[in-house]
C-alpha cells in the first residue's frame, strides 16, 4: 500500500461483523427472554435493602433526627454525605449523553443509555435525602415558593434553596432527555412484542413512533435542544451542591475552589460507578462487543483526569490554608489530615488520588479486572470525600468549647446500605425492561451504516 | 446595682396579717380560690374539671400577668431572700430578693432549680404506717401520743427557722429526755471547731475583700460551694482589682477561676505549706506562746515550693494587717487553727477576717458538735437501744449509719421525707414532705436577717412541713401560719415591714469574737504521702438533696463539664502513670477499707497525689433520676481518705461531658489548635497591655449592612474578669425558656439544650501554672448574622431591634443555621424532648399522628407561659429574653416610663451573682449597657474574624502578675 494513500484507520465502534438485525436482537434479548435466576435473586435482595430503607425512613419520622449520630456542632452527617454522593454519581450520566454527544464523540451511544440510566436513578436516591434531612418533614413544602396565606416566602439567599431548584432541574431535565432518546427503541421493542401488555405498555411511551422521516427530524432535533439544555446543568447542578458548602462561613467550606473542584470529583465517581456497572453488565448480557475495551479505556481516561483534578484540588485546599495566614482555616486542614477523622481523609486520597494514577498505563487501563477494582475504590474514596468535607470541617469549628466527635448510628449506616438497594432495584428493572443500549444510535455508528460501506468492500473484493 | 433603694410594693406579702377590710379579704378569697382551682383541674391547656370563675376579681391576679410574692429558704443552712413569679396561681421561678442583704437579688444554680423541685412528680404523695396509706391524722395521734419520759431522738438539718427553734426548745421542755441531732453531711465542721477552740463561740469566718491587699487561700472554695453567702461572691468581685490573690488548689474549683497565681499543691504539701508559712510569721511576730504552739508541728521543705511560697510570705508581711489567709473545709481541725494562727499573726484578725458569733436564735439547742460526731452518737444510741422514737426531719439516716435496719426495728420512728428512699422503706411512719414554697416559715440567716419563707400554692400533695410535724408533737393545736403570726408578735417584729418586704434586717452590728490563743496539738505523721481521695461536695447536687433534679443533673460540672454523674478526677500525669484514660473504670480501696468503683476524667491542673471525686451521687431515693454517678455515701463529704491501692478494671464508660477535654494533655494537634486561637477567644490582658491595645481594624462587608434605626437597640455584655461560672445563670435560663433536658446519652452524644453554655478553658500562663477560665455564651445575636443567610425558610431573621429572632412555626429544621454559627449556640431538638424524658405520662388524648406522651402534669405547670414550648425538629437559641423586653416595652409605653427599660433584666442576668452579664438599650447612652461597650476591656467575640457585629461583647479578664521572676520578664514583653 502506499505511504500517501495510507489513512488513519478509526477503531470501528461496534466489533464483529454484525447485522441492524442481530444488533436489536443482541439488545432485545434480556426484555424478551424469561427472567434468569440472578436477575430474579438480585431484585428480590434489592427489594428487601429499598424496604429498609423506607421504613428505617418510616423511623426517622416517627420518632425524629435523633435517630441519627447528629450533635451540635455536626448538624450534618451522613443524609447530607449521601446525598451529595448520589447526586455526584448521576453526573456522568449527563456528561456522557449531552456533552459527548454535542462533541459528536461517537463512542458515547453504547453507553449513553446505561449512563442516563444511572443519573436518573442516582438523582432519585439523592433526592430522597434532602427531603428526609430536615427536622419537620411535613412542613418541607415551604421550602417551595407557593403562595400560601401564612405569608411566608423562602429565602432566596440560602445556598441549600438553590439546590432545592438546581436538584429538581436537574432530575427533570435527564428524565426528558432520557425519555425521548428511549423513544425509537421503545417503538422497536413495542414493534417485537409477542404480547399485548407488552405491546401497549412500550405503545403507550413509544407515543406512536413509525420511524417516519418526519419523526426522526423532530426527533434529532428534539434531542438536540435538550442536549444542549443539559449541558449546563451537568456544571451548575454540583457547582450549587457546593454552594452549600461554600456559601458558609465555616473553616474547610467557606472555599471558592468548591465549585469546580466539585463538578470534577462529580464526573469522576460519575465515571467510576459507569464503570462499575457496565463491566458486569457488558459480561453478562455479552455486549463485548457492543461496549468494546475502546469504550472502557476512555472511560478510564476520563477517571484518570478527573481524579488528578480533584487530587489537585486536594493539594490546592492545603496550599490556600497556609497562603491564607488564617489559622481556623489552616488548623481545619491539619485537622483532616491528623484529626480524629485521620483515618476517613487517607482513604479518601488513597482511594481517590493514588488509585486512578495506575490508568497511566495502557495495559492497566485496558486491563477489565483491574479497572474494575479501581472504580470500586474512586466510588468508595468519593463517599469518602463527602464525608471528609461535611465531617471534619462540622466538628471542630471556630470555638474549641464546641467541638464534638460524630459517630453514625446503625440506622445512618443502614439507611445509607438501603439507598443502594433502591438503586439497585430501579436498576435491574431498567436491564430486564428497557434497551440498556440505545439501539438506534449504535446502529448509526457501525459500519455498515455507512453509505460508503458497501463501496469499501467492493473495491476490496477487486 | 444591686441594691435597689425605693420600698417596692411588688414584693409585698399577702395574707400574712388578717384581713382588716372588705377589699382585702375579697383579695384574699379571691386568690385562694385562683390557687384551688388551678391546683384542681388536671391540664393546664385542656381542663376536664370545671374552672371556678371570680365572682369578684382579684385584683392581684390578673390572667396574663405575673405576679411577684417575696418569700425566702433555707438551702443547707444558706438562707437567701427570693421573689417567686406566679402566673394564675403558679409558681413559675424563683430570683433573688432584691433587698435581702444575703442575695440582693441575686441567686444561684440551686435556687433557680427549686422550682423544678416543687413540681417534681416522683415526690413523696401521700402518709404511710408501717408501709400503708394512712391519714395524717392518724400519724399525728401517734405523735401527740408520746409519753413524757420516752427518749426521743430528733434528726434534722440545720436550724434556720425560728419557729424550729423556738419549738425545739419547747420540746427539750416537755420531752426532758429528747436529744436533737443536727445532721448535715456538707457543712463547715471544720471551721467551726477551730474557731470554737480558738475563740469559745461557736460561729464562723467573715471575710472583708474590701479592705484586702492579698488572699491566700488552701483549697477553699470560697466562691463556690464553700461560700458564706451570695453576697460575699459579690463583694469578692467588687473588690478583686484591689487584692492579689493566691490559691493552692490540689484540684481545680471554680474559686481558682479568679485567682491570680495558682500553685498546684496536695493536701499534704497544703499542710507543710501552711505550718512553713505560720513558722516563718511566728519567727517575726509570734509571741513566745504562738512559737510554742506552731513548733509544736514540723514540715518538710521538699514538699514546698519553696521558691513561692518564700514570696508569698513576704507579700503577706508586706501587707499585714490587709490579708486573708483562708482554709477549704477539706483541711483537717488542725489546719484550720494554724490558719487562725496565720491570720492573727498577720494582725488581720477583726481587721479583714472577722470571727463572728452565730445569732443567739440559731445557737443550737445543744452544744455544737461536728458532723460526723453527731452521726457516731447517734449510731450507738440506736445500737444501745437507747431511743424509743426516732424523728427524722427529712433525713435519711440509712445513708450514714450503715446497716440501720436491725437496729431500728424496736424505735418508732417517724420519717418526714420528700422522696421514697431506703429510710421510708424501714420507717414505721412516713410523712410527705412539702417543698418550701408550700409552707410557712420565719428564718433567720446566719447573720441575723429575718426573712418571710410564705407558700405561694396550696400544697400539691398532703405533704406537711417541718413545723406541722414539731406543734403536732408538742400537742399545739395551731396551724404553721398561726404559730407563725404570734412568733411574730413576740419578738415583736415589725409586722409592716414584714409585711411589705417580707424581710426583717439585722441592722446591728454582728457580734465579733476575739481570738483568745490557738493550741495546736503535736502532730503525729507528717511524712507520709501517698495518694489521697478527697471528697467535695457536688456543685449540682449538694449533699444529694438534688438527687433527682434533672435541671441540676444536667448543668454541666463547672470544672470537668460532667453531667448526669461524677468521676474520679485524675492529673495527666497519674493517668500516664497507670495508662488510663479519660472514661476508664477504676476501682478505689481506701485504707479505710471501702471500695469505690467508676469512670475516671483528666483533667489539667490535678494534683498528681490526688484524686478528687464530688459527694452526693449515687442512687439515694426511689425515683427518676436518682441513680447516677459514684456514691460516696460511705464517705463522709469534705474529707481526705488515703488510697491503698487502685485497680484498672476493663470496663469503660462514656462520660457526658458538655466539653470534650481535648488539648492540654491529651491530644497534641487539638491542644496546638486551641492553643494558638486563644489568645483571640479570651483576650486576657494586663492592665497595662489593655492600656496600650490599639483598635482593631474594622472589618468592612461587601454587602449593603442591615442598619439599625429603631428605637431600643439591645446588646449585652458579659464580664470575664467577673464571671466565676459558677452556673446559676444556666439554670436561670432553662427555668425561664422551658429548656427540656435530654438525658445522660443524648448529652453524651452532644444534643445538650441549655441556650447558654459556660465555656472552660485550661490555660498554662506564663508561670506554668495551669489556670481555669470561665466564658459564657449564649446567642450574640451577631448584627451580620451568619444563621440568617442560609436559612432556606426565612425561620431565623433579624428584628430592627437587632435581636436575631426564631420564627419556630416556619423552622422545618434543616440545621443550615447551627452549621454556619460561629459561636455554636443553636440547639436542635432533634427528638421531642418532652416525650423522651422518663418523667412524661402517657396523653389523656391520642391523636393519631401525634405522640403518645406528654410531661407530667406537674412538669406543665411549672413552665413559663410566655415561652412557646418547642416541639421536635426546630432550632432554638437565646432570644435575649425576648418575653421580658416585650413586656418592659409595653409597660414602658403604657406608662410612660422609660425607667422600665432600664430595670429590664434578661434571666441569666438576673441570677448572675456577680453581675457579670449586663443587658439593656444600647442606643441609651446612660444605660449599664452602653457604658460597658466603651471599656478599654471590650471585645467583640470573632468579629475580627468574620464581621460578625455580635451584640453581646465581651470585657477581657484581668491578668495580674504575681511572681518577681514573671514581673522581669514583662518588662522585656514588647507591645505592638
Amino acid at each position: 500500500m502506499d505511504i500517501i494513500n495510507e489513512e488513519i484507520q478509526r477503531v470501528p465502534q461496534v466489533l464483529g461483523k454484525k447485522s441492524f438485525k442481530k444488533v436489536t436482537d443482541i439488545i432485545a434479548k434480556p426484555s424478551e427472554s424469561p427472567a434468569p435466576k440472578w436477575w430474579v435473586i438480585g431484585l428480590l435482595g434489592s427489594m428487601s435493602l429499598a424496604a429498609l430503607l423506607f421504613s428505617l425512613i418510616g423511623y426517622l419520622i416517627w420518632d425524629g433526627v435523633g435517630v441519627w449520630g447528629l450533635n451540635n456542632p455536626v448538624g450534618w452527617g451522613f443524609a447530607i454525605v449521601n446525598f451529595v454522593f448520589w447526586v455526584g454519581i448521576g453526573h456522568a450520566g449527563t456528561l456522557i449523553s449531552a456533552i459527548l454527544f454535542l462533541f459528536r464523540q461517537k463512542w458515547r451511544t453504547s453507553i449513553n443509555r446505561f449512563a442516563e440510566a444511572m443519573t436518573i436513578f442516582a438523582v432519585i436516591c439523592a433526592g430522597i435525602f434532602p427531603g428526609i434531612h430536615v427536622g419537620r418533614i411535613w412542613a418541607a413544602y415551604y421550602l417551595f415558593p407557593i403562595p400560601n396565606s401564612m405569608a411566608m416566602w423562602p429565602n432566596f439567599k440560602s445556598a441549600l434553596l438553590w439546590d432545592v431548584f438546581a436538584v429538581s432541574t436537574y432530575f427533570t431535565v435527564s428524565l426528558l432527555f432520557w425519555y425521548v432518546g428511549l423513544i425509537p427503541d421503545l417503538a422497536t421493542f413495542r414493534d417485537r412484542a409477542t404480547t399485548k401488555v407488552k405491546r401497549f405498555t412500550y405503545g403507550l411511551f413509544a407515543l406512536g413512533w413509525n420511524g417516519s422521516n418526519r419523526h426522526w427530524m423532530n426527533y434529532e432535533k428534539a434531542y438536540l435542544i435538550l442536549a444542549a439544555i443539559a449541558t449546563p446543568l451537568v456544571l451548575s447542578v454540583h457547582s450549587i451542591v457546593s454552594f452549600d458548602f461554600a456559601t458558609s462561613n465555616l473553616p474547610g467550606w467557606h472555599t471558592t475552589i468548591f465549585p469546580p473542584y466539585f463538578v470534577a470529583g462529580a464526573v469522576f465517581s460519575g465515571f467510576a460507578m459507569v464503570l462499575t456497572l457496565l463491566i458486569i453488565a457488558r459480561k453478562i448480557f455479552k455486549l463485548e462487543d457492543l461496549i468494546t475495551i475502546r469504550h472502557l479505556e476512555n472511560m478510564n481516561k476520563f477517571i484518570l483526569a478527573t481524579g488528578t483534578m480533584v487530587g489537585y484540588a486536594y493539594a490546592m485546599e492545603f496550599f490556600m490554608a497556609w497562603y491564607s495566614a488564617n489559622q481556623y482555616e489552616a488548623f481545619a486542614f491539619i485537622n483532616r489530615a491528623f484529626g480524629p477523622y485521620a483515618w476517613a481523609y487517607w482513604i479518601m486520597v488513597s482511594c481517590n488520588v493514588i488509585s486512578p494514577q495506575f490508568f497511566w498505563f495502557k495495559k492497566l487501563r485496558t486491563n477489565i479486572p483491574i479497572m474494575f477494582v479501581i472504580s470500586i475504590f474512586v466510588n468508595i474514596g468519593m463517599w469518602f470525600e463527602r464525608f471528609v468535607i461535611t465531617v471534619t470541617s462540622l466538628h471542630r469549628d471556630f470555638l474549641p468549647s464546641s467541638w464534638d466527635y460524630y459517630i453514625p448510628t446503625w440506622v445512618d449506616i443502614m439507611t445509607f446500605v438501603g439507598s443502594f438497594g433502591l438503586f439497585f432495584t430501579l436498576f435491574l428493572l431498567f436491564l430486564k425492561y428497557l434497551p440498556i443500549i440505545s439501539i438506534s444510535e449504535v446502529k448509526g455508528v457501525m459500519e455498515i451504516a455507512d453509505p460508503h460501506y458497501y463501496d469499501h468492500h467492493t473495491e476490496d473484493k477487486q | 446595682m444591686s441594691q435597689i433603694k425605693k420600698e417596692d410594693t411588688e414584693f409585698q406579702t399577702t395574707m400574712l396579717s388578717e384581713p382588716k377590710s372588705r377589699r382585702s379579704a375579697l383579695k384574699a378569697i379571691g386568690s385562694g380560690m385562683t390557687v384551688a382551682a388551678l391546683s384542681g383541674c388536671v391540664g393546664i391547656r385542656k381542663p376536664k374539671q370545671v374552672i371556678q370563675t371570680y365572682t369578684k376579681e382579684s385584683d392581684i391576679i390578673v390572667p396574663g400577668e405575673p405576679t411577684t410574692y417575696a418569700t425566702s429558704c433555707n438551702i443547707n443552712g444558706q438562707v437567701n431572700g427570693l421573689t417567686v413569679t406566679t402566673h394564675e396561681g403558679r409558681p413559675i421561678k424563683l430570683d433573688g430578693h432584691p433587698h435581702h442583704p444575703n442575695n440582693y437579688g441575686s441567686s444561684n444554680a440551686y435556687i433557680q432549680a427549686e422550682i423544678h423541685q416543687l413540681y417534681d412528680p416522683d415526690r413523696l404523695k401521700g402518709h404511710f404506717s408501717n408501709q400503708k396509706p394512712t391519714q395524717f391524722n392518724l400519724i399525728k395521734k401517734a405523735l401527740s401520743g408520746i409519753e413524757k419520759n420516752e427518749s426521743i431522738a430528733i434528726c434534722h438539718p440545720p436550724v434556720r427557722s425560728l419557729l424550729e427553734a423556738s419549738l425545739l426548745k419547747q420540746i427539750k421542755a416537755r420531752y426532758p429526755k429528747s436529744n436533737f441531732f443536727e445532721i448535715s453531711p456538707v457543712n463547715k465542721d471544720n471551721q467551726t471547731a477551730a474557731l470554737l477552740d480558738a475563740t469559745n463561740t461557736h460561729g464562723y469566718l467573715d471575710y472583708d475583700y474590701s479592705s484586702a491587699k492579698m488572699v491566700v487561700s488552701f483549697d477553699h472554695d470560697f466562691l463556690g460551694n464553700e461560700s458564706d453567702t451570695l453576697s460575699s461572691i459579690t463583694k469578692f468581685i467588687k473588690y478583686q482589682n484591689q487584692f492579689t490573690f493566691v490559691s493552692y488548689s490540689s484540684s481545680l474549683t471554680i474559686t481558682d477561676s479568679k485567682a491570680n497565681a495558682i500553685i498546684n499543691a496536695s493536701i499534704k504539701s497544703q499542710e507543710h505549706t501552711l505550718i512553713y508559712i505560720a513558722q516563718e510569721l511566728a519567727k517575726t511576730f509570734g509571741s513566745a506562746k504562738a512559737i510554742k504552739e506552731i513548733n509544736k508541728h514540723s514540715f518538710n521543705k521538699k514538699h514546698i515550693d519553696t521558691k513561692k511560697t518564700n514570696e508569698l510570705i513576704k507579700l503577706l508581711i508586706d501587707h499585714r494587717s490587709q490579708t486573708i489567709v483562708s482554709i477549704g473545709e477539706i483541711h483537717s481541725i488542725e489546719m484550720h487553727k494554724i490558719g487562725l494562727l496565720i491570720n492573727q499573726l498577720l494582725n488581720n484578725i477583726n481587721r479583714s477576717v472577722r470571727p463572728i458569733q452565730l445569732p443567739k436564735d440559731l445557737i443550737r439547742v445543744q452544744k455544737f458538735s461536728s458532723h460526723a460526731s453527731v452521726i457516731e452518737r447517734l449510731k450507738q444510741l440506736i445500737e444501745n437501744k437507747a431511743i424509743k422514737t426516732l424523728i427524722s426531719l427529712d433525713i435519711d439516716l440509712s445513708r450514714f449509719i450503715p446497716n440501720v435496719e436491725s437496729s431500728l426495728k424496736p424505735i418508732n420512728t417517724f420519717y418526714l421525707s420528700t422522696y421514697k428512699n431506703r429510710f421510708t422503706r424501714l420507717a414505721a411512719h412516713v410523712i410527705s414532705k412539702g417543698h418550701f414554697l408550700e409552707e410557712w416559715d420565719l428564718l433567720m440567716s446566719r447573720e441575723g436577717h429575718i426573712s418571710i419563707q410564705q407558700p405561694v400554692i396550696q400544697p400539691l400533695y398532703k405533704s406537711k412541713s417541718t413545723i406541722d410535724i414539731l406543734l403536732a408533737l408538742l400537742n399545739i393545736p395551731d396551724s404553721a401560719y398561726t404559730y407563725l403570726k404570734k412568733e411574730i408578735r413576740k419578738r415583736k417584729l415589725n409586722e409592716t415591714e414584714i409585711k411589705q418586704k417580707g424581710l426583717h434586717k439585722n441592722q446591728a452590728e454582728n457580734v465579733s469574737a476575739s481570738i483568745k490563743g490557738v493550741s495546736l496539738t503535736k502532730n503525729k505523721d507528717n511524712e507520709s504521702y501517698g495518694l489521697t481521695l478527697s471528697v467535695k461536695p457536688s456543685y449540682q447536687l449538694l449533699d444529694g438533696k438534688y438527687t433527682n433534679n434533672s435541671w441540676l443533673l444536667e448543668t454541666p460540672d463547672p470544672v470537668t463539664k460532667l453531667t448526669w454523674g461524677n468521676a474520679f478526677i485524675i492529673s495527666s500525669k497519674f493517668a500516664k502513670k497507670e495508662t488510663l484514660k479519660t472514661g476508664d473504670i477504676i476501682q478505689i480501696r481506701l485504707k479505710t477499707s471501702d471500695i469505690l468503683k467508676g469512670p475516671v476524667i483528666i483533667l489539667p491542673g490535678q494534683n498528681s497525689q490526688t484524686i478528687s471525686l464530688s459527694y452526693g451521687y449515687g442512687k439515694l431515693t426511689d425515683s427518676a433520676f436518682s441513680n447516677y454517678g459514684i456514691s460516696a455515701d460511705n464517705l463522709k463529704s469534705n474529707a481526705n481518705y488515703e488510697i491503698a491501692s487502685i485497680n484498672k478494671t476493663n470496663e469503660f464508660e462514656a462520660l457526658a461531658d458538655t466539653q470534650m477535654n481535648h488539648g492540654l494533655d491529651e491530644e497534641t494537634l487539638a491542644a496546638s489548635g486551641i492553643k494558638s486561637r486563644i489568645e483571640s477567644i479570651l483576650q486576657i490582658k494586663t492592665v497595662e497591655e489593655l492600656n496600650h491595645t490599639h483598635k482593631a481594624h474594622e472589618p468592612h462587608s461587601l454587602f449593603k449592612e442591615l442598619s439599625y434605626e429603631s428605637e431600643y437597640q439591645w446588646g449585652m455584655s458579659v464580664d470575664l474578669n467577673a464571671c466565676i461560672g459558677c452556673s446559676a445563670c444556666h439554670v436561670a435560663c432553662q427555668a425561664e425558656n422551658n429548656i427540656p433536658i435530654v438525658g445522660k446519652e443524648e448529652t453524651q452524644k452532644g444534643r445538650e439544650m441549655s441556650w447558654i453554655r459556660i465555656d472552660r478553658y485550661f490555660i498554662e500562663n506564663d508561670s506554668n501554672e495551669t489556670t481555669i477560665n470561665y466564658m459564657p455564651v449564649a446567642c450574640v445575636h451577631c448584627e451580620n448574622a451568619p444563621c440568617e443567610q442560609v436559612c432556606p425558610v426565612n425561620a431565623t431573621v433579624h428584628d430592627d431591634e437587632g435581636l436575631n429572632v426564631m420564627t419556630y412555626n416556619r423552622c422545618i429544621g434543616t440545621r443550615y443555621c447551627a452549621n454556619n454559627c460561629p459561636y455554636k449556640v443553636r440547639r436542635f431538638n432533634f427528638f421531642d424532648w418532652h416525650q423522651k424524658n422518663p418523667q412524661s405520662v402517657k396523653k389523656d388524648r391520642i391523636h393519631l399522628f401525634d405522640y403518645f406522651r406528654e410531661p407530667s402534669k406537674q412538669t406543665q405547670k411549672q413552665f413559663n407561659p410566655e415561652v412557646t414550648v418547642r416541639m421536635r425538629g426546630v432550632m432554638e437559641k437565646c432570644s435575649y429574653c425576648l418575653q421580658r423586653i416585650s413586656k418592659a416595652k409595653i409597660n414602658a409605653k403604657v406608662n410612660n416610663d422609660k425607667s422600665i427599660i432600664d430595670k429590664l433584666q434578661t434571666a441569666c442576668q438576673q441570677a448572675c451573682p456577680t453581675n457579670a452579664i449586663v443587658f439593656g438599650d444600647i442606643n441609651n447612652p446612660s444605660s449599664d449597657v452602653s457604658t460597658k461597650r466603651k471599656s478599654k476591656r471590650r471585645y467583640d467575640l470573632l468579629q475580627y474574624e468574620l464581621n460578625t457585629k455580635p451584640r453581646t461583647i465581651y470585657l477581657s479578664k484581668i491578668k495580674k502578675t504575681v511572681w518577681e521572676s514573671q514581673k522581669t520578664k514583662e518588662t522585656t514583653y514588647g507591645y505592638h
